[in-house]
């Protein structure tokens, strides 16, 4: 649970879905793992340096099933309000929002994949400025399982 | 907070397409077009309930919290939001 975290330099095992402001407040790096994505590793800092957990950032290393990345991508999550959390890809300009931080990942995560299905399907001469953005980042990135 | 009705309301007003019509998603894929270009997109989460959080969508628009609000309030227009996103070479 997010409550048990602490600010030592081992490891611990966080699942994410339960509320902000039920955390401590700690320096802390996410990353999701395949083997079992409703489980985030938390690595602590080394400065032990308190944060605001109200803004996060995780390093996303999967998708969903049938798609894959091809290298980890940072994925920014902010608490914004109760049961409120926006998730951000800043590089594509990829957003979405969810009532848990573990709502605000999976929907980022179906977004992008549902990005990358129509961006890539389009022709490049009808995406302006944004979406060519996104398309070339997300093909660059995603690799769709055959 | 922007929620599932204020998300309704804009994508009414940019006259977005519903474009992911999968079955089991999260969200349906709104897309903004200007002429027969994608110029944006935002995500509108799926369920019956209206008071689901949508405060994603001022960073899709390029647009402040308030001035998206503005845009689902009808205060600001879909010409005034093509204007800004002209501004900052968003549309081609």
């Amino acid at each position: 649970m997010l409550g048990t975290a602490t600010t030592t330099h081992t490891p611990r095992y966080v699942l994410i879905g339960a509320s902000v402001q039920e955390a401590p407040r700690f320096t802390a790096v996410f990353e999701t793992r395949e083997d079992d994505p409703l489980v985030l590793i938390l690595i602590t800092s080394p400065t032990n340096t308190p944060i605001d957990l109200s803004e996060l950032r995780i390093r996303l290393n999967t998708l969903e099933p049938g798609y894959n990345l091809a290298h980890s991508i940072m994925i920014n999550i902010r608490c914004i309000g109760q049961n409120n959390y926006v998730a951000g890809f800043e590089e594509a300009n990829i957003n979405a929002s969810g009532e848990t931080l573990h709502d605000a990942l999976t929907n980022i995560k179906a977004l992008m994949v549902d990005m990358y299905d129509l961006l890539s399907a389009a022709n490049p001469r009808r995406l302006g400025p944004q979406p060519l953005n996104q398309r070339r980042i997300l093909t660059s990135i995603i690799r769709k399982r055959q | 907070m922007l929620d599932k009705e204020d998300a309704l309301k804009i994508k009414k007003k940019l006259k977005a397409k519903i474009q992911n019509t999968k079955k089991g998603r999260p969200h349906d894929l709104a897309v903004i077009y200007y002429g027969d270009a994608i110029i944006a997109t935002f995500g509108i989460r799926r369920g019956s309930n209206k008071s689901l959080p949508h405060d994603h969508i001022p960073d899709d628009l390029h647009l402040s919290p308030n001035e998206c609000t503005r845009l689902a309030q009808c205060s600001i227009s879909r010409d005034q939001w093509l204007q800004k996103m002209k501004g900052l070479n968003l549309i081609p």
